[in-house]
């Protein structure tokens, strides 16, 4: 190494819990990484490197040429996030781009007008704040996304956040996983509500605990979304801990060995175990497995515990688990009740709860922040969640330690910032892509289309009236929105030159992954506004007291759908 | 017959850009050259040159419709990236080309 970027030292998490600490090794890699890309950005400008050279560089460090110019794409491993890394964001977003980011369904952050000469400069900033941008693009296994609640859920039982580290730390520049056929994406969850869609992944992870108390896992593989959406297979029902990575390899081996790399629509492992089948695909990963030399592989418990150790513990006061501030301020404004109803989450410290801060305000766009908005989240944080932020793949952010006691100032602190919408699960939390506003895959925009749902289910009282109901919208088949589990999904599509939207109904991401059904031919973007309004009135009506969309769909079928879809089919 | 334009994003910043006259390089589309389709491809080939002498990455056609004899985009994708993001008129060429308030 005969560079170290100057400079490139921490500006500190001390006292910030639950963030993966860094060392000195850590940072010097950093160091080396931005001072590689800088030198290749030189290149590239001094014509050294031809963009068809240069192009697999930019994308190993994020760096994407999009609709109206560069995008740079920043990893925040498996969604969580200091104060001063949400700060640096927020200097970034003001210093180097337009003052604002994109908070993507991957749990990481887009910024999307920068400039090529300035990117070396911007990772080494991010280098500051122990951040990056490696693993967000390329065929590389990419940013392991988990639960948000992940450390804070009542429901829990393994921390998937340290399982999420290992991975991070395994998969980062693994030399035989650099060049694989095709991107991969890992989720992990430690808890059986299933929140980070793990059985639509290339590799969903499912930690748990047997009678004996022994940490294993539970393994999906072969889930997507995208042109050919298939929902995983579990290939074990319980891997012991110490195998965890020698699994990981051999299902790696065998993907990589065997995968196509003739078509780029054919080559994510879905398709290889599609077309193996599930049963095949199983033995050559177990054949594989048996062959690796177990010792190298194991995953000490030692070393486990020593990762943990790195993300320390928030210093949890002891409180009663019911708090009587909070209480009485639910029942003082009904306004906080009725966002507290819906933008919170048990924790299991009694006491505690966790705040999620939805980017959907009414019409807006889903999953911006301004900068502002980042530096007033980055002090809220450290004045009631221990310096910590998340962020969840259905692109809001959430405050995952907060007294009871301090929600209500919260509360009120969000509402000052315009992020107060009460709204987490509802039909205006919707999760929507770039789309055909800024990138260059698209077919449709999407945004727009968001907005005007947003704007036309904007009563509160009727929101809360349909109760929980997810809308995703992409705007192409690439499905970065994941509309095909969306409770109502929606495709952008080019129809004969004009932008269209096909719909599907009853999609899920959770535990009981499924994929949605279409229900009619595409139609134009106010269409589709009054086909989901039409859906959602329907599901009101015929919904049994109780009864979530799902269940009514998987009650009453899709027939009073299409019905829908074909009324409004023109 | 159809008519075209050239267009591309400018190496340093990724700005979009078209081909103008006397092979320079416009932020306005409005002001972009516009080729036949006989022409374009020793349009396309010129401006080629420009990808080796790191203005430009790239490259490449686009059907645009006359106004006036001013060339608008034929398809929703070039409107869109000749103007900006359609829910931030704030950003992008048409911010940077709107009139003073």
């Amino acid at each position: 190494m005969d560079v170290i970027e100057a400079g490139i030292r921490p500006t500190g998490l001390a006292g910030q819990a639950g963030i993966y600490h860094y060392d000195d090794g850590d940072r010097d890699f950093l160091a080396v990484r931005v001072a590689e890309f800088r030198d290749q950005v030189a290149r590239r400008i001094a014509g050294e490197l031809t963009e068809d050279e240069f192009k697999p560089l930019r994308l190993m460090n994020g760096l994407y040429l999009q609709l109206h110019g560069y995008m740079l794409r920043c990893a925040v491993p498996y969604g969580v996030l200091a104060s001063s890394q949400m700060r640096r964001f927020a200097r970034i977003a003001r210093v180097y781009d337009r003052g604002y980011g994109h908070f993507t369904t991957r749990q990481n952050i887009q910024f999307n007008w920068i400039r090529l000469s300035d990117t070396p400069d911007i990772l080494a900033e991010l280098a500051r704040s122990d951040l990056h941008s490696i693993q967000t693009s390329g065929n590389c296994i990419r940013n392991v996304t988990t639960d948000q609640y992940a450390g804070a859920a009542a429901d829990e039982i393994v921390d998937p956040r340290v399982y999420a580290e290992i991975l991070r730390q395994w998969s980062t520049e693994h030399p035989e996983f650099s060049f694989l056929p095709r991107k991969f994406k890992f989720a992990i969850t430690g808890a059986p509500s299933d929140r980070a869609a793990c059985r639509l992944h290339d590799i969903g992870v499912i930690a748990k605990c047997n009678a004996a108390g022994e940490i294993g896992f539970e393994v999906h593989v072969g889930g997507g979304l995208g042109r050919i959406p298939l929902i995983g297979v579990c290939v074990r029902d319980w891997l012991p801990e110490p195998d965890f990575l020698a699994y990981m390899e051999a299902i790696l081996r065998v993907y990589n060995a065997m995968g196509r790399r003739d078509n780029i629509y054919k080559a994510r492992i879905k398709i290889l175990v599609q077309a193996l089948g599930a049963a095949r695909f199983t033995e050559l990963v177990e054949a594989e497995f048996a062959a690796m030399p177990r010792d190298r592989f194991r995953l000490d418990h030692a070393v486990v515990e020593a990762i943990r150790a790195r993300f320390g513990a928030p210093a949890w006061e002891s409180l009663p688990a019911s708090s009587v501030a909070y209480i009485a301020a639910r029942q003082r404004d009904p306004a906080f009740a009725r966002w507290a109803s819906r933008n919170t989450q048990p924790h299991r410290q009694p006491g505690y709860i966790c705040a999620v801060i939805t980017l959907k305000p009414i019409g807006g766009i889903p999953g911006d922040a301004s900068a502002e908005q980042m530096d007033a989240i980055a002090d809220l944080a450290d004045r009631y969640s221990f310096g910590e932020i998340r962020v969840a793949h259905e692109q809001n952010l959430v405050l995952a330690h907060v007294r009871q006691d301090d929600l209500y100032a919260v509360w009120q602190a969000l509402g000052a910032i315009g992020l107060d919408t009460p709204n987490n699960g509802l039909i205006t939390d919707i999760i929507a892509c770039p789309g055909l506003d800024y990138c260059d895959l698209a077919n449709a925009r999407a945004i727009p289309l968001a907005q005007r749902i947003s704007e036309r289910f904007a009563d509160l009282d009727r929101q809360h009236r349909i109760g929980t109901l997810h809308i995703n919208i992409s705007g192409c088949i690439n499905a970065c929105a994941h509309h095909h589990v969306g409770h109502i999904g929606i495709l952008g599509v080019d129809k004969h030159g004009s932008e269209a939207y096909q719909i599907t109904v009853g999609g899920s991401a959770s535990e009981s992954a499924a994929l949605g059904t279409l229900i009619g031919k595409a139609v134009a973007a106010d269409v589709a506004v009054d086909i989901v309004e039409a859906i959602a009135m329907t599901y009101v009506d015929i919904r049994a007291p109780g009864e979530t969309f799902l269940q009514t769909f998987r009650r009453v079928g899709a027939t009073p759908f299409k019905e829908i879809g074909r009324a409004h089919a023109g | 017959m159809p008519d075209f334009v050239v267009t591309a994003n400018r190496l340093s910043d990724g700005i979009v850009v078209w081909r103008a006259a006397e092979d320079q390089w416009t932020t306005q589309i409005q002001r972009a050259a516009v080729f036949d389709a006989d022409a374009v491809a020793a349009a396309l080939s010129t401006a080629m040159s420009d990808v080796a002498a790191r203005l430009v990455v790239g490259v490449y056609q686009t059907e645009v419709i006359l106004r006036d004899r001013t060339p608008v985009p034929a398809s929703v994708r070039e409107t869109i990236r000749s103007r900006g993001p359609s829910v931030r008129l704030d950003l992008g060429i048409q911010a940077a080309h709107a009139p003073a308030a």
